[in-house]
């Protein structure tokens, strides 16, 4: 009998193979789709991720500690990112602007440091670190932490945050990002997110960032990025560099500089052979009374009998267009005492004040011979504030009745006083002859107690503190002297239980005249700057006694003095 | 009645069979040829896990006591030499061993030495205080690196200015990589190198550029692996290094430093 096609008997289960074939190959499909997404963002590339993103953190950090440390003129600056012109060469991975190899990153004028760009490996001294799709890594760093060429002088110190805008809002404590871009991904448009269809040809200088990271506007006014975002849209691997990462480095580096640079310097404002001290004696001038630091509120104006406080940072000359309550020609200025001339050690003339800042003097004299002619004013506010001699504004001239006027050598010195003010004096040899009768001028400018260099924030050269005014660091930066080493106590220095004192964790140091304490960062979450003591120095350094402690730097709550970031230095001990 | 009828033979023949064993044959030759690369990526990844793990041990070491450690030598069965660091011991900073028992490395060898995932020992070098400091504004007094009182003394603007790491042994010197198309690193950045001899263990086989890593002087070599008939030979090494900047990071955030 001939089975017709379709009848039972010719049923052999082909349907069902096929069905389960169907189901397999579907089943199989998800399985390999669901793993195949996944692996594109799995545990062990964020890993990876994070392991290489951990090292390049880290060697920003140090690299940033030790040119801070060193002689960058803007301690604190982050390295520019990756030299466009660099890439696909033999110098790739150098930080813009270009720089050769090897030795010291100098800088040209060429304004090429962006925002963003691929990690400066190589100025780091890092090997290419890949993230886990094999692209190098990626940065960014935010305005105000980086050159944007040679003659950019940037502004860091501890109060200082970042200028970007990261997931939407503004995020200060962020001033670099680096970034593992990851695959490239077809970007969806989503919030802050452009479109895009990354494509990543060989690295060229004309590689288009959003070839390679997502959902970033590095031209916004305060450049915006992302942490994270849309799976369709983001598959960046995000690391933030924030001003609590940075900033102790800083601090750390900050004050070892100042050990060396600032320390020395402001131990010899005052001190012999000049303000008519002798030997080894030093005096130190007094502090500022602690206040707001902000710039409206801070004169720098040292107060008899002020010892503990703020630097006295006052200035006379170059006052700024805006006004700058520091910036007083007034304070330091010509006691009205009426300053003299004499001439021989007996004959005595009154000079004028021409204006607030100068002094005349003149008169007539016979004499057979040369005599001597010896000026004396008095300048107050001295040891109030910062300042040198300049021998140069204070001029001597003569003449005969028939002739033109002549300069006279000068010699100029100053002799500090008790009340804080100073002694000027300037002597000159003038000539006479034959009981002719001859004219003398003596022009004395408020300029020869000039500000100190310690004061010039325009200094840039090589060995140069303007850094440390430019900054605003002495706003960080908390002034102690001894009572017995200022000018009220001449010559004397101090000793045992009028010292200042250091107590470090094993140690006392009990013959300091002078020290700095460095405040460092706010980490008791008040808002700078403040006019609370305690919102800057730690524990036993606010409390107006003799005794500061320097205690382990640790922000671990747990620590017996912690958190604490009090950085003291020594300026000057027995 | 019906007549009995043998059924017929129905085995395979003698070519089916060939055809299959021959079928058979490449797959398992192709199977373990995968294994066999993968084993070999297996190797590398692992060594390079065992490299980056040795770089965090000494980073470690260098928090708890201040200082980087000395090589191991031949003789310090996986310690330090000399043990509490200082000027460290014959063959010298360049070219010992990774004191493994110091920094508590974890896959050593029955003398103590840390090893690769083949076996060999990985080596380490140190920067040496035979060659000046730069950069220091202070006291550079030396050993800086491996004395934990000179380096807090000399402080963190002092750079080492010897290890350098280059693209190739062509051109290099003994002290640096020749041509400046020819550096990696610049000669003041590196502090130590890690690095493993690869499965050939930088013996016989190794070229020029394994060669400059083993003869001890202060300059190495690194890039991607080049197999046997290379320009300058094979080349498995693998090596990660430590900067200075990383090193000071470390040290500053322990308030080791300055």
């Amino acid at each position: 009998m001939v089975q017709r096609p379709g009848s039972r008997r010719a049923q052999r289960g082909m349907a069902l193979l096929a069905l389960l074939a169907v189901a397999v190959m579907v089943f199989a499909y998800v399985l390999v789709s669901r793993l195949n997404a996944a692996s594109q963002f799995v545990g062990i590339d964020r890993e990876h991720n994070a392991k290489v993103l951990a090292q390049a953190k880290r060697a920003l950090i140090g690299w940033m500690a030790i040119n801070a440390a060193q002689t960058d003129r803007n301690p604190g600056r982050l390295p520019c990112p990756e030299a466009v012109n660099s890439i696909a060469t033999s110098s790739e991975g150098v930080s813009a602007p270009q720089i050769a190899l090897p030795g010291p990153p100098p800088v040209s004028a060429t304004p090429d440091c962006a925002t963003v760009g691929r990690l400066p490996w190589r100025t780091l001294g890092l090997d290419k670190l890949l993230d886990a799709a094999s692209e190098p890594l990626w940065y960014v760093v935010s305005p105000g932490w980086r050159l944007q060429n040679s003659s950019t002088l940037l502004n860091i110190n501890s109060d200082r945050g970042g200028a970007m805008a990261i997931d939407g809002a503004a995020a200060p404590e962020v001033v670099a990002l680096i970034i593992a871009p990851g695959p490239a991904m077809n970007v969806q448009a989503a919030t802050g997110c452009v479109p895009q269809a990354q494509a990543r040809a060989a690295p060229a200088p004309a590689m288009d960032p959003l070839d390679y990271i997502e959902c970033f506007d590095a031209a916004a006014p305060a450049p915006a990025f992302s942490t994270t975002g849309p799976a369709a849209s983001f598959n960046d691997q995000v690391l933030r560099v924030t001003t609590a990462d940075l900033i102790p480095a800083l601090e750390a580096a900050v004050a070892d500089r100042m050990q060396r640079e600032i320390a020395p310097v402001l131990r010899n404002v005052y001190a012999a052979p000049n303000w008519g001290l002798t030997g080894t004696a030093r005096v130190f001038p007094y502090a500022a009374p602690f206040a707001d630091p902000a710039i409206a509120a801070y004169k720098g104006e040292g107060i008899v009998p002020t010892t503990q406080g703020l630097l006295p940072f006052n200035y006379s000359l170059g006052c700024p267009g805006p006004p700058d309550p520091r910036c007083d020609p007034l304070f330091v200025r010509w006691s009205a005492t009426v300053p003299t001339v004499t001439l021989d050690g007996t004959n005595v003339f009154p000079c004028t004040f021409t204006s607030p800042s100068t002094v005349e003097c003149t008169g007539t004299y016979l004499a057979l011979g040369a005599i001597q002619l010896r000026f004396d004013g008095v300048v107050n506010n001295v040891a109030m504030a910062l300042r040198t001699l300049d021998p140069s504004r204070i001029t001597v001239q003569y003449r005969s009745l028939l002739l033109f006027w002549a300069s006279a050598a000068t010699t100029t010195s100053g002799t500090l006083r008790s009340d804080g003010h100073a002694d000027i004096r300037a002597d000159a040899t003038i000539p006479g002859l034959l009981g002719l009768s001859y004219e003398f001028l003596v022009n004395a400018d408020i300029g020869v107690v000039t500000d100190h260099p310690l004061l010039d924030a325009s200094s840039t050269g090589p060995g140069s503190t303007g850094w440390f005014v430019r900054n605003e660091w002495y706003r960080l930066t908390h002034y102690a002297v001894s009572v017995k080493n200022t000018a009220s106590n001449l010559p004397n220095s101090c000793a045992g239980a009028n010292c200042l004192r250091i107590d470090f964790p094993v140690s006392t140091q009990n013959n300091v005249r002078s020290l700095l304490v460095l405040a460092g960062r706010s980490i008791n979450g008040t808002a700078r700057p403040s006019a609370t003591l305690a919102n800057y120095l730690e524990f036993g350094n606010n409390n107006g006694d003799r005794i500061y402690e320097q205690n382990p730097i640790s922000r671990v709550l747990t620590a017996a003095k912690a958190p604490f970031n009090d950085r003291v230095l020594v300026v000057d001990s027995n | 009645m019906a007549a009995f009828r043998p059924r017929r033979q129905q085995g395979f023949t003698l070519t089916e069979l060939a055809v299959v064993f021959v079928i058979i044959s490449l797959l398992l030759a192709t199977a373990m040829y995968t294994l066999s690369a993968q084993t070999e990526q297996r190797n590398f990844e692992e060594t390079r896990r065992r490299l980056e793990a040795a770089r965090e041990l000494i980073l470690a070491f260098a928090v708890v006591n201040g200082r980087l450690p000395c090589p191991a030598t031949a003789t310090s069965a996986g310690d330090e030499a000399p043990l509490g660091g200082g000027a460290c011991s014959a063959p010298g900073p360049y070219g010992g061993w990774l004191p493994a028992r110091s920094i508590g490395f974890q896959v050593f060898d029955a003398a103590g030495y840390a090893i690769d995932a083949w076996g060999n020992r990985i080596r380490y070098a140190v920067s040496s205080p035979a060659v000046a400091l730069t950069g220091c504004a202070g006291p550079s007094t030396q050993p800086h690196f491996t004395n934990a009182t000179n380096l807090k003394a000399n402080g963190i603007t002092c750079q080492p200015n010897d290890l350098v790491v280059c693209r190739s042994a062509t051109g290099i010197t003994a002290t640096t990589c020749g041509p400046a198309t020819n550096i990696l690193t610049n000669q003041s950045v590196v502090v130590a190198l890690v690095f493993s001899t690869g499965k050939n263990g930088a013996l016989a086989s190794g070229g020029i550029d394994e060669a400059a890593n083993t003869n001890g002087d202060r300059v190495f070599v690194w890039h991607t692996p080049a197999p046997v008939g290379a320009a300058n030979g094979e080349f498995d090494d693998q090596i990660t290094w430590i900067t200075v900047g990383e090193l000071y990071a470390k040290l500053i955030a322990a308030g080791l430093l300055p």
